[in-house]
């Protein structure tokens, strides 16, 4: 089949003609909400459609936030520096609306950057709700339970019921439209026009939505698609009044599924948050990461060669090497110590259920954006069991009955039936072994399972359809198999590097002293050893530690700390 | 408390006899009765000659240990010191862990104690010191614990010898050997029963149980459970003992983990105590004892 390109060229707004309501960069007149005030109750009419009549959607729920300024939620806004490096600022959300965003408190940073209030639209700004302020990482960092509850309903009110594909539709079609205000608003689009090249940038960019989009579509009766029923106003529906037939639209997507947007020469990250996406696991693509043409994943150099595991991603010779020379191992907990996104060792916290490799914070947040990195650190970090999909431990509006959890027989994740993919119409039986569609379709876990469903690398993700999730047995599982020659090489080298340290030490036994003790064991008839396994009682020690009663024990560096005067 | 990897069940004997060391006295400084229990069954006899008879000694409380009392016990001058001090406060599998200032893993001050006195006083007899523990995951209890001691540790693997993960820490003031090229590549497999399968060729967390039956198995699982809800936890011990009245297979069904049966003994207390002697951090203490057995071996 010959390829046209689309009917419909992507718009160039000239200089000038920013909306600039509240500093809002994307251009006048666009379906965006930071004019939903501004429309002062006249505020346009998402089109509403209603397919499947057995989807109830239940009563907007007006929360406020609390008046005590101590329970009021925290927050942490992530976004890309001019140096393309995901940075995050603390704030206090002062005030929050489902549709206008939130007024955050930030709090001072650093120098040169005071205390200051921004309103964070979640539609259009990166962002990433965050579990406390003070600390960022670590299992032991405190979470406001109060800021939790406050923030996660409020993020997701309109979300509240919305299981069926029609609300999945919406979201893709918001997602184009979004994307679309995205690359408006960008500067350096200016002048430059946007054409359809025939450059493949796999699943980790632009095509990725578009094939959601396109496996949703699918899912729309064509009986549904009478252009009639369509309201022809407001922004997103452009594209199908141009289309015209769901063919028309599915040869589009598919056109531009299998051929890439050419970014611009000297294009940085471009993330894009995808507004009104229910949640990252049902719908697979949120956010998108569309990397420059030739620049290194990890730092932002001249790429040179292909990433080992991101097809889509480049690397500089430095990074490349960097991989070249890392020796892949895993803790006792299986989480790898190098992040097999950009090969930094020391920093690797989550790890996928799919393929067992490792990612870090900086790449799931690269490869997922901030909602994935969310879902991630609750993944990882939340005690309480919740339905992988909505995040949710009860489904409130779940009809009688399926207001239960159903327990996967291989990966141990509990669904609500409602959320599972494709919905259970009736819970198994109380002793029946089930397994969830991701088991079903790509096996029970190899690994033992973290924070992820699906990684970038394996491909996989939670809750796109299930028979389009693609099947891959010969795939390489980075961590499956020990590698036991590499592990004893790298035991030797710390070997080596203690040993070293000990030469300078001068309380280390030396061969003689070995052989005075084995002449001494051989006088005695044997060596007299104690061994010293206690526990489970405080001692007094450590207050004699803080009262410095504890003195290098010699002068040499390695040995330059305790030794005990008694 | 959290299982204690090498001393107390007696698996550094084992260790040593195994590799031909005869031992003439050996200080079992264990507070948990059923340790020394588990000891004094798998090391009562002579073991060849290896063992001299009554060797055996033990010693309730490691607070309470003076040279006084070394000497009363007949373990003068010592040749060699192991410490396996609890990891509860050091471990990445605590939550919260306090570091070596902890209430449970302070043992350790103690054990320096114990031995910088014995540096300078062993009737200047040399005297080789090991100490094990987990490799702490935090940067600054890695520094709290090497101040302790001030020696560089080794940072040891243990699937290089068996056929579980463990990163643990040895500080020792014998210079370490280099890992042999014939170690072999235990899988979890080989040490399955044949009806298990392994998901993966060394398993990721390995419980072991006490003998005591008070509540200990019951804590390690529920830790472990709270954080790695869903994971593949392989639970060494035999099929009978018994845990607060439940087997245990029934306190991991209760727990909703999944487990590994090793080994289905009978019940017996030797069953239990074979079992249990069998220490996983046995591969990674030989290779660091390896200068001193190679001294010592007869």
């Amino acid at each position: 089949m010959a390829l046209r390109p689309p009917s419909v060229e992507w718009e160039i707004v000239p200089a000038g003609t920013a909306c600039g309501y509240r500093g809002c960069t994307l251009p006048s007149g666009h379906f965006g909400s930071c004019q939903a005030a501004a429309l002062d109750g006249k505020r346009r009419q998402k089109p509403t459609a209603h397919w499947d009549a057995t989807v109830e959607r239940p009563a907007k729920q007006k929360r406020k936030l609390p008046q005590d300024t101590a329970r009021r939620p925290l927050v942490t806004v992530w976004y890309l520096s001019d140096l393309g490096v995901p940075e995050l600022w603390h704030g206090m959300v002062l005030r929050a609306c489902p549709r206008e965003g939130m007024l955050v408190r930030f709090t001072a940073m650093a120098e040169g950057h005071p205390e200051r209030e921004l309103w964070v639209v979640p539609s259009e700004d990166e962002w990433a709700w965050g579990h406390g302020s003070e600390q960022t990482s670590g299992l032991a960092r405190s979470r406001p339970q109060a800021a939790r509850e406050q923030l996660q309903p409020i993020c997701r009110a309109q979300l509240q019921g919305a299981r069926g594909w029609p609300l999945d539709y919406h979201a893709c079609v918001d997602t184009l439209s979004s994307l679309r205000l995205q690359m408006q608003a960008s500067g350096w689009m200016q002048g430059i026009s946007v054409g359809i090249s025939l450059e493949g940038i796999g699943h980790a960019g632009l095509t990725y939505l578009v094939d959601v989009s396109t496996q949703l579509l699918k899912r729309v009766p064509l009986a549904k698609w009478n252009n009639s029923h369509w309201p022809s106003h407001g922004d997103w529906s452009l594209r199908l009044c141009v289309s015209h037939s769901p063919t028309a639209l599915l040869e589009l997507l598919q056109l531009a599924q299998q051929h890439v947007i050419k970014w611009p020469e000297g294009a940085r990250e471009v993330l894009v948050k995808l507004a009104g996406t229910p949640t990252y696991a049902s719908c697979g693509a949120k956010v998108l990461v569309a990397v420059g043409a030739s620049m290194c994943f990890v730092c932002g150099h001249d790429a040179e060669e292909s990433h080992p595991h991101l097809k889509a991603a480049l690397l500089c010779s430095v990074c490349q090497q960097r991989f070249t020379d890392s020796i892949w191992e895993c803790d006792s907990e299986l989480l790898g110590y190098r992040c097999l996104g950009c090969a930094h060792e020391g920093a690797a916290p989550h790890g996928c259920r799919s393929c067992g490799s490792s990612l870090c914070e900086r790449c799931v947040f690269t490869l997922h954006g901030p909602l994935g990195l969310q879902d991630a650190r609750m993944q990882r970090f939340s005690m309480s069991v919740t339905c992988p999909v909505c995040k949710q431990a009860d489904d409130r509006s779940a009809p009688a009955g399926m207001d239960v959890r159903v327990v996967c027989c291989a990966c141990r994740q509990e669904w609500h039936p409602r959320c599972h993919c494709p919905p259970l119409t009736s819970l198994p039986g109380p002793s029946q072994r089930w397994h969830c569609a991701h088991c079903i379709i790509s096996g029970p876990p190899r690994l033992p399972s973290w924070s992820m469903l699906g990684c970038a690398l394996c491909e996989v993700r939670g809750g796109v359809e299930p028979s389009h999730l693609p099947l891959r047995a010969d795939e390489s599982i980075p961590h499956s198999r020990f590698d036991h020659e590499a592990a004893c090489k790298r035991l030797n080298a710390n070997v080596d590097a203690t040993n070293a340290a000990l030469n300078a030490c001068s309380c280390v036994l030396s061969q003689s002293d070995l052989e005075r003790i084995a002449a001494c064991a051989r006088e005695r008839n044997g060596v007299t050893v104690a061994s010293y396994c206690d526990g489970e009682k405080p001692t007094r020690h450590p207050a004699l530690s803080n009262a410095a009663l504890f003195t290098p024990c010699c002068s040499t560096p390695h040995c330059s700390l305790l030794s005990v005067l008694l | 408390m959290y299982y204690c990897d090498a001393a107390g069940k007696g698996t550094l004997l084992g260790i040593l006899l195994r590799a031909g060391v005869r031992v003439r006295r050996y200080l079992s400084i264990e507070i948990d009765e059923n340790a020394r229990r588990v000891c004094r069954i798998n090391y009562g006899s002579t073991y060849g000659g290896l063992l001299a008879r009554d060797a055996l000694r033990f010693f309730g409380d490691a607070r309470a240990l003076t040279i006084g009392a070394l000497k009363s016990l007949d373990c003068w001058p010592v040749d060699l010191l192991m410490g396996a001090t609890p990891c509860n406060d050091l471990s990445g599998c605590n939550a919260d862990p306090d570091g070596v200032h902890g209430e449970e893993s302070s043992l350790i001050f103690d054990f320096a104690a114990l031995y910088f006195e014995l540096k300078v006083n062993n009737d200047a007899h040399p005297l080789a010191m090991l100490f094990e523990n987990v490799r702490p995951p935090r940067k600054h209890h890695q520094r709290e614990m090497l101040g302790v001691l001030g020696l560089p540790p080794l940072d040891s693997e243990a699937a290089v010898f068996e056929a579980a993960r463990r990163r643990r820490w040895l500080i020792s003031n014998m210079r370490f050997e280099h890992v042999p090229s014939d170690t072999p590549n235990k899988l979890m497999q080989s040490v399955l029963n044949p009806h298990a399968v392994a998901l993966s060729d060394k398993g990721c967390c390995i419980i072991t149980s006490t003998l005591s039956g008070a509540g200990e198995t019951v804590a390690t699982a529920k830790a472990h459970s709270s954080r790695n809800r869903g994971r593949e936890l392989v639970l060494c011990a035999p099929h009978s003992t018994e845990v607060r009245g439940l087997l245990i297979p029934e306190m991991c069904r209760a727990l909703g983990q999944p487990f590994y049966e090793v080994d289905s003994a009978s019940g017996s207390e030797g069953g239990k105590a074979n079992l249990l002697g069998r220490s996983l951090a046995e591969g990674q203490i030989r290779h660091a004892l390896q200068s001193f057995i190679t001294a010592c071996k007869q």
